[in-house]
């Protein structure tokens, strides 16, 4: 006997729980699908994030909203200077560009987690918000706790946004071009470096944001990164590598499997179940469930 | 490029002397330096192990194993479960490490090798977290609780040991399986007609495979015999430290320690897991003597990797051996630059 | 900073052991000063280094045939992690201390307990709490704080037994040794007490905890209760204000009277309620060295600008048992082995009043060796963040504000 009350809240739960992590995959993807990078440093941006939450939301009258225009432009310097170091060691004569580009930005994500650690300590640190409190009660409905909801709809924005950016505007199709065929666009006399730059620097603003985000909607620790670098991962395996429409289906399986998992099994089993998840897609659909993503090496 | 001199040609006197006293150096090690250098030592010799097996299917095979830890993990507990829970002795518990890893790797060797680059790197993470989570929540493995494993003078073969059970005990143990590993990769890889084939597969395996080499046989080779390396230095470990859980023995950061040192020290090559696993481990491990209490090697150890992976790609061997020079470094400098190039 | 630390590396190792001329007692102290639990760690530091300090100052030492003996303490750090908290204690052994001083985390303490036995090495714990370190029956191994298997179950039945009488309770756990242990010491508690126990959920750490809010909100329980570490707390606090989820009251452990939950929970922390044995305003009869709790908690502040928790207060007790049995062997230092093994004796019969609680060591059943004597301290955090005692009924210092108010009325 299956209780409609119960159920509907479980869902809600998953359906945002999936929209915290599309704010991840959408840079993520993107990321991904320009520069070939998997980048282990993407947790860290969230944590980094977090923390740009906790430290700068006092001086915005301990309102942690007020922080994000200022991680949006504080990260997309940080990225567009990461990005040509990532390019370089993934390009070249080098050999083993990939592992060069997942070990350089391993290396990147313990400097940024040691340095958060060592500087901040390893304690948690709220970061306010006096606008998104509580939850909304739609009656036969369920609630939706309100932090949770706008970070859903900040998601699927960003995702919007990048969507038309990439498939309406001229910088859009250059970025298309790069990740298609980085030679021939270069041929084209596309700037290589300016637009990879532009879409590491836009990877991380929405990750940094997302960072906001979610220490608004749980807390800021300078251990939380590892786990949402795992579920990036996840959500771009699922998603197809480099399909941006993906992200958002990645997103509302992985959500909603986390919570019927949790309430209707064992609380103990949610992590071995999307870990078994991850591992048999990539074995029976590597390009994703949709089939849409990159079948890159 | 300038002509490349190895720093062990720059050294006086031949070079087997050298050899020879570290040889005796490491046989004598525990017995001259006491228990304590005797247990980093033996952490050292572990690590090393660990990076060599990764190595092998990293380095070598070109195969980006970033599970490579949860074989370390399943030969532990492989150890620990026969141990603990059916009261055999150490060496059967080792024997059966080396049973589970084969029979694991072999399974997952086959779906899995099917993918390459990020996905087969993805793929093994996703599996070795499974592990660690179903080690977690069964019992036979300790669930949440972990695993204690008794130490006492008839656990190592069932009768009494007459030598002590201590860490000179385990010095030896460790510093056997290193060499043989050492030894293992040396013949396989770098003497044997199988190394060749296995830096084909490398360089190129469409092309490895119009040469008539079975690939998949030879990759899930090197898989499997990674992997059972791997267990057995988990074995002697759980022994050693004689209390065992997932969140330590199956952690993401062994895997991860491992594929540095790697790289740091020099992939395919068969020095480059010694002077990597040796200067990850000993900063690590003595870091809180130099740098007093605080967490500042993570970031130390971070930007190392940043200015490895830049500079010195093919790691300290590389350095060593005189491939990275100064001018080699200013070109990359001036490669990097252009990269700024907005315009 | 007179008489204690120094931290070790190289020079600790240099040592062989007893043997040697030292006018002094040598306590090693291994604990996490790096790490995840570096935080932890230095809580212990802590209250080593108070107690030897303090003694050192005020006593000139420890008095043994009527020659006064400093103490010094050597640092050998864990490294949050049971590999390097296993080669710490072996450098303590290795430098020949006559005793150890024991670490922060459980799972380290696991690793260094078969060394300190193996080696017949006294060796108290001033802080870990699970029950599986006592259940093993080492030997040479103590602890001054009482196993959370006696703390989750003793505030627990202090809760219950707060008017109005809660009927029912909601009973969640991080899958982790110390957390599940709380879990079930609270479960425990209920089944006692007659309460239903409406669901007992554990899980990962990483959990996301709407989903455990929704489902306990569907039960409606009166209480809940949650084992688990202090991010799990504000985790917990955060999803059930965001789901408006208000049950009478939350009772977790361990730590919500910290400064880290206080900062991470902001606003939810306030009403929580938390276990301990011991806070600065309790009322304990002195004894050695500290005439009081508030006397420590001064002493604390000056030496280190911040309050002291039970942690802290555990490590200092566990340095006066040491003093005080060292006072009883009677035998100067460096301690041989056979006063190591009478010392082991001697700490089984002893009794010790001090400012932390009563010390007394069990020497039989599921507790060996595990101090049970302190009484475990239900504590209610103010609205200002600041926690008092609210039971169990006879050390009660103020009135628990329960039923809780619901968040939407904080």
């Amino acid at each position: 006997m299956v209780d409609i009350g119960l159920f509907t809240q479980i869902v809600i739960n998953g359906l945002l729980l999936g929209g915290i992590y599309v704010t991840i995959g959408v840079g993520f993807s993107l990321a991904f699908g320009v520069l070939e990078v998997v980048d282990f440093a993407v947790g860290e941006y969230v944590m980094v994030g977090a923390f740009a939450g906790a430290i700068l939301a006092p001086l915005f009258g301990a309102e942690g909203i007020f922080v994000i225009p200022v991680v949006l432009v504080g990260f997309f310097a940080l990225g567009a200077l990461v990005q040509p170091f990532i390019h370089h060691v993934t390009t070249g004569d080098r050999p083993h560009p990939l592992l060069m580009g997942l070990v350089f930005t391993f290396g990147l994500a313990t400097f940024l987690r040691g340095s958060v650690l060592t500087i901040f300590g390893p304690n948690n640190r709220d970061v306010p918000s006096s606008l998104l409190t509580g939850g909304v009660s739609v009656s036969g409905i369920g609630t939706f706790p309100v932090v949770r909801t706008v970070t859903a709809v900040f998601g699927v924005s960003a995702l919007v946004v990048f969507m038309y950016y990439l498939y309406r505007t001229k910088g859009g199709m250059a970025i298309r071009a790069i990740a298609e065929d980085r030679t021939n666009a270069r041929l084209m006399g596309i700037n290589i470096n300016r637009y990879q730059s532009i879409a590491y620097g836009a990877y991380a603003a929405l990750t940094g944001s997302a960072g906001v985000f979610i220490g608004m909607t749980f807390t800021a620790n300078p251990g939380m990164g590892l786990q949402y670098t795992a579920f990036a991962f996840f959500m771009v395996v699922l998603a197809g590598m480099g399909y941006l429409p993906g992200v958002i289906l990645a997103g509302v399986v992985l959500g909603l499997t986390q919570s019927f998992t949790a309430v209707y099994v064992s609380g103990n089993l949610v992590l071995l179940v999307l870990f078994a998840i991850i591992y048999l897609v990539l074995l029976v659909s590597p390009a994703g469930i949709l089939g849409k993503g990159e079948w890159a090496t | 490029m300038t002509a490349a001199t190895s720093v062990l040609d720059r050294l006086p006197g031949a070079r087997r002397y050298w050899y020879a006293s570290g040889g005796v150096l490491l046989l004598a090690w525990p017995l001259v330096f006491g228990p304590f250098w005797a247990r980093i030592g033996l952490g050292a010799l572990m690590w090393i192990g660990l990076a060599q097996s990764w190595n092998m299917i990293g380095g070598y095979a070109g195969y980006l194993d970033f599970g490579h830890g949860a074989y370390f993990g399943i030969g532990a507990f492989a150890a620990g479960v026969a141990m603990a829970q059916f009261g055999y002795p150490f060496l059967v518990g080792f024997a059966l490490a080396a049973v589970v890893a084969t029979v694991v790797a072999a399974v997952v060797a086959i779906p899995t090798l099917r993918l390459t680059g990020a996905y087969f790197a993805i793929a093994t993470w996703a599996f070795a977290e499974a592990i660690k989570q179903t080690a977690l929540v069964t019992g036979i493995t300790g669930g949440t609780f972990g695993l204690s494993l008794p130490r006492s003078p008839d656990s190592f073969v069932g009768i009494a040991a007459p030598f002590p059970i201590s860490e000179a005990f385990f010095y030896y143990a460790m510093l056997t399986l290193c060499v043989g590993t050492m030894a293992l990769t040396y013949v396989l890889f770098e003497r044997r007609e199988f190394g060749f084939r296995v830096k084909a597969l490398r360089d190129d395996q469409d092309a490895a495979e119009s040469l008539g080499i079975d690939t998949t046989r030879v990759k899930r080779q090197v898989y499997v015999l990674s992997c059972v390396v791997a267990a057995l230095f988990g074995a002697v470990h759980a022994w050693y430290i004689v209390y065992i859980h997932p969140n330590d023995v199956l952690a993401p950061i062994i895997t991860d320690r491992m594929v540095i040192m790697a790289l740091l020290g020099g992939l395919g090559t068969l020095t480059g897991p010694v002077a990597g696993g040796l200067l990850v481990f000993l900063l690590e491990r003595l870091s809180s003597v130099f740098l007093g209490s605080t967490t500042f090697y993570l970031p130390l150890i971070g930007t190392l990797i940043m200015l490895t992976v830049l500079f010195a790609p093919s790691g300290i061997i590389g350095i060593l051996r005189g491939e990275v020079d100064a001018t080699d470094i200013r070109e990359n400098v001036r490669a990097l630059k252009e990269r700024f190039n907005l315009r | 900073m007179g008489g204690a630390v120094t931290a070790v590396g190289l020079a600790g190792c240099s040592g062989s052991g007893g043997g040697s001329e030292r006018d002094y007692f040598k306590l090693g102290a291994v604990t996490s000063l790096s790490g995840d639990l570096r935080f932890g760690g230095e809580v212990t530091q802590r209250g080593y280094d108070l107690w030897a300090d303090t003694l050192n100052e005020q006593q000139g030492g420890i008095e043994v045939g009527g020659e006064t003996y400093e103490v010094q303490i050597e640092y050998a750090d864990a490294q949050s992690n049971p590999s390097a908290g296993a080669d710490a204690a072996s450098q303590m052994i290795n430098a020949g201390a006559d005793a150890v001083l024991g670490p922060y985390s459980s799972n380290v303490t696991l690793a260094v307990c078969p060394i300190m036995e193996q080696n017949s090495m006294p060796h108290i714990t001033g802080s870990a709490e699970s029950p599986q370190i006592w259940e093993q029956g080492f030997e040479y191994s103590f602890g001054t704080i009482p196993t959370v298997s006696i703390i989750g179950n003793e505030a627990a039945t202090a809760l219950l037994n707060l008017d109005p009488q809660p009927e029912s309770v909601y009973i969640t756990a991080v899958n982790e040794p110390f957390s599940v242990a709380t879990g079930e010491a609270m479960r425990a508690a209920a089944e006692a007490a007659g309460i239903t126990v409406e669901n007992y959920e554990e899980f990962p750490r990483n959990t996301d905890y709407t989903n455990v809010v929704s489902a306990a909100q569907d039960a409606d329980p009166d209480l809940h209760f949650h084992g688990g570490h202090i991010g799990s707390h504000v985790n917990l606090v955060n999803a059930a204000e965001q789901l408006g989820y208000t049950p009478d009251g939350f009772l977790m452990h361990y730590g919500v009277n910290t400064g880290s939950f206080k900062d991470g929970a902001g606003t939810q922390a306030p009403h929580s309620f938390g276990a301990t044995v011991w806070i600065p305003s309790v009322e304990r009869s002195g004894g050695v060295l500290f005439g009081s709790p508030g006397a420590y908690a001064e002493a604390a502040t000056a030496a280190y600008d911040s309050a002291p928790d039970y942690t802290q207060a555990g490590s200092t007790a566990a340095g006066i048992v040491f003093q005080e049995a060292f006072k009883e062997l009677g035998a100067a230092p460096p301690l041989s082995q056979d006063d190591k093994d009478e010392l082991i004796g001697i700490l089984e019969e002893i009794e010790v009043s001090t400012f932390y609680g009563d010390v007394a060591f069990e020497t039989s059943g599921d507790y060996y060796h595990n101090n049970v004597n302190t009484q475990t301290l239900l504590v209610q955090l103010g609205t200002d963040g600041a926690p008092s005692i609210v039971g169990p009924e006879e050390s009660a210092t103020t009135e628990a504000t329960y039923p809780a108010p619901a968040w939407a009325d904080r």
